[in-house]
């Protein structure tokens, strides 16, 4: 027999009385209200009745000479004793008329009279204990009938209700438990929290102790989000807050972001605040990767575009030449102008040329960041001094006097293209020297915070601050009669940008000197310390 | 061609030698211009136009101002469209006409120069033939059919 629950304790305990204990209760009650209640009333008809019976039989038996001799006081006294004005007349007349017929039969109608009355009241008050009792039996029988029924319907209940609750209590808290994202249960009036899931605690890497019992404001957690009162207005409104990104600390002073949605909902009498906690770091990465690809292809493809449109330009300006000066050559021939004839020639010759050079550099451009060589350690003294040594004549030819830093500074890369952008930078320097007496370039080094920058300075022709913008664009020749095809500086931003690193360019303006900065990814300075 | 036209003077910009001399050989042959100016860099031309607004007689002796501008796009330093912005956006020197004269055929070259006022936008054409009638069609609508407000 499953036993009732008939007090649940705060803590959960219970204190329990076995059901046949109460009927017997109550049973014991029922019988011996009734029994008072018969027994009372029986004692009372009894004593009545046997009283008046008594008198009346005294009366209707006195001899009339006995009667004579009572004394009239004790009469009165009986009279007075029973206060029945009945029986005290009877006694008068039988006074006044002890021998009298009347007198004689007439206690005995009123006797039988009397007990002719009594009979029924007796039944009566039989009937009315008997009804008595079948009432208190029948609420008896009400009240444990409806025990009964509620207790079938409990037992009939109550073992697959608390299978049923046990089952999605642990199922839930497994929940809770394995839950691979974080969850905190708030008190919704005072903000506390009342638990914390296993994964909230590794995520901040604090202990459970942690939280509980702490407000998010005292928790230093989600500062401005639930402690904000406009936000909390918000969630009791809508049910739920959400927020996308939120940065939250760890016990390492580690900033992770997280996704954070929290819902209220009432639990038995008071408001609870659900808050879901997810680690979307790895995610936000992600997307700031992704994101940082997607501008570089992006990038890269405005790049491509202009590079094709350039040299789609500058491939066909030759063809034109070629093409225009054969008719012209053809006329002339016609003609038989030999002096006209060797000038298209000449002009014919000179764009097939331009040609040539063009293809190849820019052939060669291509290969730059396809084709590497394996990168090296090799200090930037080697480097000058093999790039030096590529542009030796005609920085003789031009008397340039070059001067290398001799701080150790130690470049990492394909060495044959550092060398390659040293050369452009040296050749640009004597190329555009101008008429500068003293024609002087220097390779050096700055620091500028971490980085070590690196310098190619000249004190030639410089370069209008108008004009610098375009320097490094394909093709972009600023005199278009100088030498080269315009590419030199684009290979040194290509070479420079594969690896890791960019290039500017400063001058003050025309005949100020002309100062090539670049950096590369990896520059260490051995003894920088000492600097 | 001219015919009892004031003196003709065209400025050429461009930076390639071997167009500028097709181009001076057709102004030559149709005699488009009296005088024929070749500068190499869109910054010249800028300077070249703007030397005017100083209108010594001296200056405008050496430096006489352009009746048209023939422009090539793909110029060291500034380039052509710049110095088309630059000349459109000169209250002294916006009413010249400028046609511009490039290998690029492409469709947002074309339209920017429009934008910009270009009064014609001309593709330099890949043959001798072509080339030639074109600088000739060019004179004939110049300078026989066209007309500017004096």
């Amino acid at each position: 027999m499953v036993p009732r629950t008939l007090i649940s304790a705060r803590d959960g305990s219970t204190v329990r009385y076995p059901p046949y204990i109460l009927g017997a209760i109550f049973l014991v009650l029922a019988t011996g209200s009734v029994a008072a209640a018969y027994s009372y009333y029986g004692a009372h008809e009894q004593h009545y009745r046997v009283g008046v019976e008594r008198q009346l039989l005294a009366v209707v038996e006195l001899k009339a000479d006995e009667l004579a001799n009572w004394r009239a006081e004790r009469l009165g006294n009986a009279s007075a004793f029973f206060g029945n004005d009945l029986f005290s007349s009877l006694v008068r007349r039988g006074f006044e008329n002890p021998r009298g017929v009347e007198a004689q039969s007439q206690p005995r109608k009123s006797l039988s009279q009397v007990q002719g009355a009594y009979a029924p009241a007796r039944e009566r008050g039989g009937i009315m204990v008997a009804m008595a009792g079948l009432l208190v039996l029948a609420t008896g029988a009400c009240i444990a009938l409806i025990w009964w029924q509620q207790r079938l319907y409990v037992r009939r209940k109550t073992p697959e209700a608390a299978v049923a609750l046990r089952a999605s209590e642990s199922q839930y808290r497994r929940l809770f438990e394995t839950a691979q994202d974080g969850i905190l249960i708030l008190d919704a009036q005072t903000g506390k929290v009342m638990d914390v899931n296993p994964f909230l605690t590794k995520m901040l890497g604090f202990g459970r102790e942690h939280f509980i019992g702490k407000t998010t404001s005292e928790l230093g957690l989600l500062k401005d989000t639930l402690a904000n009162q406009a936000n909390f207005a918000e969630l009791q409104q809508k049910g739920y807050i959400r927020y996308e990104n939120l940065p939250l600390k760890t016990a390492d002073h580690r900033q992770i972001d997280v996704e954070f949605i929290s819902n209220v909902y009432r639990v038995d009498h008071h408001q609870v605040i659900q808050c879901n906690v997810r680690d979307i770091t790895e995610r936000k990465q992600a997307e700031k990767t992704l994101k940082g690809k997607t501008e570089e292809l992006a990038r890269k493809n405005e790049e491509l575009a202009r590079f094709i449109y350039t040299v789609s330009h500058d491939l066909k300006s030759p063809l034109v030449t070629i093409s225009t000066f054969l008719g012209y050559l053809e006329n002339d021939a016609a003609r038989q102008d030999a002096k006209r004839m060797g000038k298209d020639v000449g002009y014919i010759r000179n764009a097939a040329d331009k040609m040539s050079r063009l293809l190849d550099e820019l052939l060669e451009l291509s290969r730059v960041g396809l084709k590497m060589n394996p990168s090296v350690d090799v200090s930037l003294q080697t480097v000058a001094a093999e790039a030096l040594a590529l542009v030796a004549g005609r920085v003789a030819a031009r008397g340039v006097q070059v001067q290398v830093t001799q701080e150790p500074v130690l470049l990492h890369g394909d060495r044959q293209r550092l060398v390659e952008v040293f050369q452009n930078l040296l050749d640009n320097a004597v190329k555009f020297m101008g008429d500068q007496p003293a024609p002087r370039i220097e390779i050096g080094t700055e620091q500028v915070g971490e980085e070590t920058v690196l310098l190619v300075r000249d004190n030639g022709g410089g370069i209008d601050p108008r004009h610098q913008g375009r320097l490094f664009g394909l093709f972009e020749k600023l005199d278009p009669h100088s030498e080269g095809t315009g590419l030199g500086l684009s290979m040194v931003r290509r070479v420079v940008e594969v690896h890791g690193g960019r290039v500017w360019v400063e001058s003050a303006g025309a005949g100020m000197g002309t100062t090539f900065r670049f950096t590369l990814a990896h520059t260490k300075r051995p003894a920088a310390r000492s600097a | 061609m001219i015919q009892g036209k004031p003196p003709v003077v065209v400025l050429l910009v461009e930076d390639d030698l071997a167009h500028a001399e097709i181009v001076r050989r057709n102004i030559e042959s149709f005699r488009m211009a009296n005088r024929l100016i070749h500068v190499e860099d869109g910054q010249v031309a800028i300077d070249y136009l703007r030397r005017r607004r100083r209108n010594s007689p001296a200056d405008l002796d050496d430096f006489p101002p352009p009746d048209m501008v023939l422009l090539d796009l793909r110029l060291p330093k500034v380039d052509g469209l710049e110095v088309l912005r630059q000349i459109k956006e000169d209250e002294t020197i916006k009413r010249i006409p400028v046609v511009v004269l490039s290998t690029s055929s492409t469709e947002e070259d074309v339209a920017k120069a429009y934008a910009h006022g270009a009064f014609s936008y001309l593709v330099k054409p890949m043959d001798f033939e072509n080339f030639t009638r074109l600088m000739e069609a060019l004179g004939a609508y110049w300078l026989a059919w066209n007309r500017f407000p004096e």
